[in-house]
């Protein structure tokens, strides 16, 4: 076990215990709500992965103009985690606002412009790692990369707007400064929580991305010294 | 019917979709470590017998 590994395990059991502690404290400190009763705790998991995804796209968004600027493949490496990071949030925030909608709205589903721009985004950033997986030449999947990667931050403003432009099914967004006061302890600590769910995922994700790296870099050395010693 | 099914399926759902999620990266990165150490080890070899 190396020290690298260690610290890995340590932050992954800090990161679970810290996600397990917001959680309670957010079911356990807050009422029924007039309105929608306990269906109202969804909002701590719903919310906060909506917010951690956002910032995950706003992370490949300034990674992807880095590399187009620098031309480091870190950039694009970080970047990259990000948005898988992102895709994964989106599909959860997704799948959680079915469930609330459900006893809600009475449906699963519907094209509400929240609720489409949401997918919309997904899509893009599905369509982003379908991209890196099809495109052979680094330098190139890195470029292309950037340029999806900035045109699809450019909804992520039009999701958060949606329910102020187009006033339809989905409520206001909810933040500690629009909900009741039993309600805000418990959205802060789980939004800063996800954050740092996030930021271990992307983080590990990134090392590995970084490690086979290394590896292809000392295989394509390898074969070189090979046939350099061959000729 | 009752809230808290509804609830309670939404909290499983994050912890199941976050928990294999880790672990997919978890592996990942074990493996990546892995075939980095092997490969360095490779490289250090190969330098060695041409020298």
């Amino acid at each position: 076990m190396t020290p690298s590994n260690d610290a890995g395990r340590l932050a992954g059991g800090v990161v679970v215990a810290l996600f397990v502690a917001a959680q309670l404290f957010g079911v356990a400190t807050s009422p029924a709500e007039a309105g929608m009763g306990h269906l109202q705790k969804i909002m701590y998991v719903h919310v906060p992965a909506a917010w951690a995804a956002f910032l995950a796209f706003g992370i490949v968004f300034i990674m992807s103009i880095l590399y187009l600027v620098r031309r480091r493949e870190s950039h694009d490496l970080l970047a990259a985690s990000a948005a898988q990071v992102g895709v994964v949030l989106t599909g959860l925030t997704l799948a959680l606002g079915s469930i609330w909608g459900r006893p809600t709205w009475g449906v699963w589903w519907t094209w509400d412009p929240r609720l489409t721009s949401t997918a919309v985004l997904f899509v893009i950033f599905v369509g982003y790692l379908a991209l890196r997986s099809f495109v052979d030449e680094p330098q190139q999947r890195a470029r292309w990369s950037a340029a999806v990667g900035i045109l699809g931050f450019l909804n992520v403003p039009i999701v958060y707007m949606s329910v102020r432009w187009w006033r339809t099914l989905h409520q206001p967004s909810s933040s500690p400064a629009t909900v009741d006061d039993p309600y805000v302890w418990g959205l802060r600590i789980n939004a800063v929580v996800f954050i740092i769910v996030m930021a271990y995922l992307i983080r590990r994700l990134y090392q590995a991305s970084i490690l086979q790296r290394k590896v292809e870099a000392l295989e394509e050395e390898r074969a070189l010294a090979t046939e350099g010693s061959h000729v | 019917m009752s809230d808290w099914p509804w609830v309670i399926a939404s909290y499983a759902l994050t912890w199941i979709v976050l928990g294999v999620y880790a672990l997919q990266i978890h592996r990942r990165l074990a493996r990546a470590r892995a075939e980095y150490e092997t490969e360095k080890n490779r490289s250090t070899e190969s330098l060695e017998v041409e020298a």
